[in-house]
């Protein structure tokens, strides 16, 4: 059985990456409400979150170079302004700063996982070739059979955002359950490399570095960022 | 399950009191407030032995937030000596913020300008740590403009400068996102206008 992508006329890939981050975010929003969060501290967080977002999307693929500005984005480069927004804003506001992160961490498989349908259908970030069971066939510029590491990815992050909601639901200890979701989310973004089109078969390609790096880095920031703001759970 | 679990094993023993009176001042004398004496009850035959225990509740400590987010009016707390004074430190934090919105624009033009004067940048790999480095500090001085702002709002609510700031730069990109998607929506009409060619 092979799943049969046509070539669309117009892709949908920016509109679906669009829409997911903005579900994530109205995620992230309804659950910080139903935390008790105050309304001013929702609006500049996400306010801050949102240009840090997009910061941090476009600097990792935004470049000044001899052929011109090139530009595109980049879902670490986000994920890292993200955070790096919500943290700034707790140090800023200081509100709830732990239920507020959770939030967004929470949000975040969610935002990755359905974005990755459109990744589905433009058919970037493809899987090595492929002629098994449900592999996806594409005939637009990544014409050929491939193994369906978009659905997989899609499926997996969903699973992992509903795991996030379970966890921060039970533990009193916020920040402890954002290490959880981390030390859970760093590994299998790891190991879903091997599958990958670019993947070189090598132990450790460039790509995984960067996300273990990135991943280390994050956990390491809210641990520092607890610190300074003092958190406790007595 | 019976609902008598609830009550308590121990009850106050009722102590009437009634003060007495200082002859000369007419009013009640002052004496120090006696605690309830509890005396313990005896267990009922009947009941469970357990009583119910409500779950452990941590409760999250933070360290204080500021007069903004625990909903104080800022404006009655103020002397108006203290208010200008506040006013000032509004302003300045919002003058800052403004160089730093739109610093990166010229940043960027002037390193554009250099980069483009330099015809072998391609072969020349040393200037490439340049072209982070640049992007870097653009992204950056765009991110401290946005936080200077939110500094601004947070800790000093009265301020209009602040306020007409924010909802300037809100603006600013909005129209940003709009046109992004503009010019991405372009290129790809005419990438595919330019198919065969």
């Amino acid at each position: 059985m092979q799943i049969i992508i046509p070539e669309f006329s117009r892709s949908p890939y920016a509109l679906i990456v669009m829409l997911s981050v903005a579900i994530g975010y109205a995620a992230a929003i309804f659950r910080m409400r139903k935390s008790g969060v105050n309304k001013p501290t929702i609006f500049y967080t996400s306010l801050l979150s949102f240009v840090c977002t997009m910061a941090g999307s476009f600097m990792l693929a935004f470049k000044i170079t001899s052929e011109g500005i090139g530009i595109g984005f980049s879902g670490l480069g986000a994920a890292v302004g993200m955070v790096t927004g919500v943290m700034i804003s707790g140090l800023i506001i200081r509100d709830k700063p732990d239920i507020v992160m959770t939030s967004f961490v929470v949000s975040a498989p969610l935002m990755y996982g359905l974005a990755k349908i459109g990744c589905f259908l433009a058919g970037c970030c493809h899987g090595k070739e492929y002629y098994g069971p449900f592999a996806v066939v594409y005939s637009n510029e990544h014409a050929g059979s491939y193994f369906p590491i978009q659905l997989v990815d899609m499926v997996i992050f969903i699973l992992l955002h509903v795991f996030a909601l379970l966890i921060t639901n039970k533990m009193k200890n916020k920040v402890r359950a954002i290490y959880i979701i981390l030390g859970v989310m760093i590994p299998i973004r790891f190991a879903l490399e091997y599958t990958r089109y670019y993947h070189d078969g090598s132990l450790v390609a460039p790509g995984q570095v960067t996300i273990l790096i990135a991943g280390t880095l994050g956990i390491l920031m809210i641990f520092i960022w607890k610190k300074i703001l003092k958190i406790s759970y007595n | 399950m019976d609902n008598n679990n609830n009550q308590p094993l121990v009850q106050p023993v009722q102590q009437p009191q009634i003060p007495p009176v200082d002859p000369q001042m007419g009013q009640p004398v002052q004496q120090p407030v006696q605690q309830p004496v509890y005396q313990p009850l005896q267990p009922d035959p009947n009941q469970p032995a357990y009583m119910y225990q409500p779950p452990y509740q941590p409760q999250t400590q933070y360290v204080q937030g500021n007069n903004a987010t625990l909903g104080i009016q800022q404006a009655d707390i103020y002397t108006p000596a203290e208010q200008s004074e506040r006013r000032k430190k509004a302003n300045i934090l919002c003058i800052i913020s403004l160089v730093c919105q739109f610093a990166p624009e010229v940043l960027a033009g002037i390193f554009s300008g250099i980069v483009e004067s330099i015809d072998d940048l391609s072969s020349n790999s040393s200037l490439e740590p340049l072209t982070y480095l640049s992007s870097t500090i653009v992204f950056a001085t765009y991110v401290a403009s946005w936080v200077l702002m939110i500094i601004a709002r947070v800790k000093y609510k009265e301020s209009k400068f602040a306020k007409v700031l924010m909802w300037v730069y809100i603006g600013i990109l909005a129209a940003s996102v709009i046109a992004i998607i503009l010019v991405i929506a372009m290129c790809a009409y005419m990438l595919k206008d330019c198919q065969g060619f």
